[in-house]
């Protein structure tokens, strides 16, 4: 099946009314949670999981899932440009220029601005996406587990090394992520590993548990301590529609910003944040004027939104082509797709096109509602801002607990969840990034048969992994990564005892 | 923040040796052509004190060097507390620490007193204890919730919830 074939039956699927539905809800609540502080795109799908439970169709959960994901990227700005506060960690550089922009009374063009760059950067990215995930997918095809076992130790190490701030912090959660991951019977062997005698634990921890309990009851936990989150300051949207001005000043840096974002967000642990960052600081380097930048320059949130969007969009590559997720919320779409017995890889465009064309197709409706829910309903977002916190935690716990004990109906997975939260609580205050906890966790299984068949295969030679060109590889680039990486730390670590 | 970096350090230390010792002797490590179910665990834990004894050292290298940057700004306010935005103090609040009790105790009493009577506690007590509200607006959030909650996951997400074992409330 060519892409032109492929992309018409995808919006053939994508069209059917019961996923136009879930597409729309899924893009609907993403907004909403967006704007709303203290609950990033991650923590929302995690506490959404057990719906891809209830849902039938794994194209529909899908659809829904990724509607959300792309719908916080959008939601994000809203409260970034009126209230200075970023909805969601991509969301922060557009405080910068985007609430100055609202001081000025422009918050109107500044909330359409990020709007309309999210639409154009959101249908690039797909784009991108229907073009360049098929090729992908089929040179993975002749991967072995050799090449698997690089590809997800190098993507998962990747992602640790670009995510957080500290390298040994992000590599401990890793090796956690991985100890959790294996936790119950060893397929092979038939062993129960770390299950302690509990019944329960037989069959390891759920990833929706461990996803809701770390991001979601984790954050909660978190937030009870902060002051001040329920201060509300609305800001007068006013004008809503940019000038000619702006659009002029706008439009290169939308399209950097686009081409930025997808690069950035093919690359495990790239993502939406950093993206954002390197575009703003991208935009200031390269403008005439770059001392208008944080007195509220267009460009300073032209750019970012558009990186941050296309990013989102090209995060799903990896995922759908070679089955690594890049970051925290692709890593919960990855298990919402295990979770309704779809595996993603390079046989997912083979094995389910529904699914593989369905998704790509939805992501360009997605992002035509997305447009109309953003544009028109501003207002209403920020009225969603006076739900007090004092309601609207007991609820997320409760959502949490129920939803934890419906996914094998025991209570011990609410005591696992509450486990998890602490975990959680305590990562935060100790400033660890809890995403590669979530992605080592859902790549251990496909570490460990990997590599235990690549070393049955090899007659226990580690060499293996060096010999074969696509694995070695990998491993070079990673090698050169970690080496550019350590060298920059000790170059900027020796600029500042110079100073 | 140094003295719980390096308390969560040692902590994680003791982890990694656990589990290696845990996973060398009663998973076994199997042979290099057919490893054992305690192989990457082993390796795993390895790591852990690895990466643990690096944490412990680096925490005190950014504690000297704070200090350091402390004693050459005489404007600077910093305390023991090096990174995070709300470093750990030893004192929780009062809202962390009832909201805690409460959810331990729901996720106790869920199967014994059935979804709605354990939710309608939880409920009550948050809006009492934790957020300190008035009756009336206590009540009305307490019982909406409930309600809310159950729709949701009872009719839209066709979950079969807890019911109460004293008094069969069908299904309630």
């Amino acid at each position: 099946m060519d892409i032109f074939h492929g992309l018409l039956n995808g919006f053939a699927v994508a069209l059917a009314p019961i996923n136009l539905l879930f597409a729309f809800i899924g893009a609907l609540v993403g907004t909403a949670v967006g704007v709303l502080p203290g609950l990033g795109p991650a923590a929302t799908i995690a506490l959404l999981l057990p719906i891809a439970y209830t849902v039938s169709s794994p194209v529909t959960a899908i659809i829904m899932m990724a509607g959300i994901y792309y719908g916080a990227m959008y939601g994000g700005s809203t409260t970034s440009i009126l209230l200075n506060i970023p909805g969601e960690a991509a969301s922060v550089v557009t405080c910068i220029d985007g609430y100055q922009m609202a001081k000025k009374g422009r918050a109107g063009v500044a909330l359409a601005i990020a709007a309309i760059g999210s639409f154009i950067a959101g249908t690039v990215g797909v784009i991108g996406l229907t073009l360049f995930a098929p090729p992908i997918a089929e040179f993975a095809l002749s991967f072995g587990p050799p090449e698997k076992f690089s590809l997800a130790l190098v993507g998962l190490l990747m992602a640790v090394t670009l995510s957080g701030s500290s390298m040994i912090k992000g590599l401990i959660l890793t090796a956690i992520g991985m100890l959790l991951g294996s936790i119950g019977i060893d397929p092979i062997s038939g062993k129960t590993r770390f299950s302690f005698g509990i019944t329960e634990l037989q069959s390891g921890f759920d990833f929706v548990t461990l996803a809701m309990g770390v991001f979601g009851l984790g954050e909660i936990f978190y937030n009870l301590e902060s002051t001040g989150i329920t201060t509300i300051v609305t800001t007068k949207v006013g004008q809503v529609w940019p000038r000619l001005k702006d659009w002029t000043q706008s439009r290169m840096a939308i399209l950097r910003g686009t081409l930025v974002g997808f690069f950035i967000g093919i690359i495990p642990g790239g993502g939406a944040v950093i993206s954002s960052f390197v575009s703003y600081a991208m935009e200031k380097r390269i403008a005439k004027h770059p001392e208008e930048f944080g007195k509220g320059a267009i460009q300073g949130v032209a750019g970012p939104e558009s990186a941050n969007n296309a990013a989102s969009s090209s995060s799903f590559i990896p995922l759908l082509t070679l089955g690594i997720p890049g970051n925290a919320s692709i890593a919960m779409i990855f298990a919402a797709l295990l979770i309704k017995g779809v595996t993603p890889g390079p046989f997912l465009i083979t094995e389910h096109p529904d699914v593989f064309w369905g998704v790509i197709a939805s992501m360009y409706i997605g992002n035509v509602m997305l447009l109309i829910l953003n544009l028109p309903l501003v207002g209403l977002w920020v009225q969603l801002l006076r739900v007090p916190y004092g309601i609207l935690a007991p609820l997320v716990i409760l959502f949490t607990a129920i939803g934890s004990y419906s996914i094998a109906n025991q209570a011990f997975d609410i005591y696992a969840l509450i486990g998890f939260g602490i975990f959680g609580y305590f990562l935060r205050k100790l400033s660890f990034e809890p995403g590669p906890l979530a992605l080592a966790f859902v790549l251990a299984p496909l570490i460990e048969s990997s590599m235990r068949q690549s070393l049955l295969m090899s007659g226990g030679n580690f060499s293996i992994f060096v010999t074969r060109p696509i694995s070695a590889t990998l491993i070079s680039l990673f090698a050169a990564l970690i080496i550019g990486h350590a060298a920059l730390s000790l170059f900027k670590r020796t600029k500042k005892v110079q100073i | 923040m140094s003295k719980w970096e390096k308390f969560a350090s040692v902590i994680n230390i003791a982890l990694g040796v656990f589990i290696a010792v845990y996973s060398y002797y009663y998973l076994k490590l199997g042979i290099m052509i057919s490893p054992g179910a305690g192989f990457l665990p082993f390796f795993l834990g390895i790591a852990l004190i690895v990466l643990g004894v690096l944490w412990f050292i680096t925490t005190g290298i950014s504690r000297v060097s704070a200090s350091k940057t402390s004693e050459g700004d005489s404007s600077c306010t910093c305390n023991d507390d090096l990174p995070g935005e709300t470093p750990i103090t030893g004192r929780f609040p009062r809202k962390l620490v009832f909201g805690l009790i409460l959810i331990v105790v729901y996720a106790w009493l869920f199967e014994r007193l059935g979804y709605l009577l354990s939710t309608l506690f939880f409920m009550l007590g948050w809006q009492i204890l934790v957020e300190r509200e008035k009756w009336i607006k206590t009540i009305a959030i307490t019982v909406l919730s409930a309600a809310t909650m159950y729709a949701v996951f009872r009719f839209l997400l066709h979950v079969q919830l807890p019911a109460c074992v004293w008094f069969s409330l069908g299904g309630i």
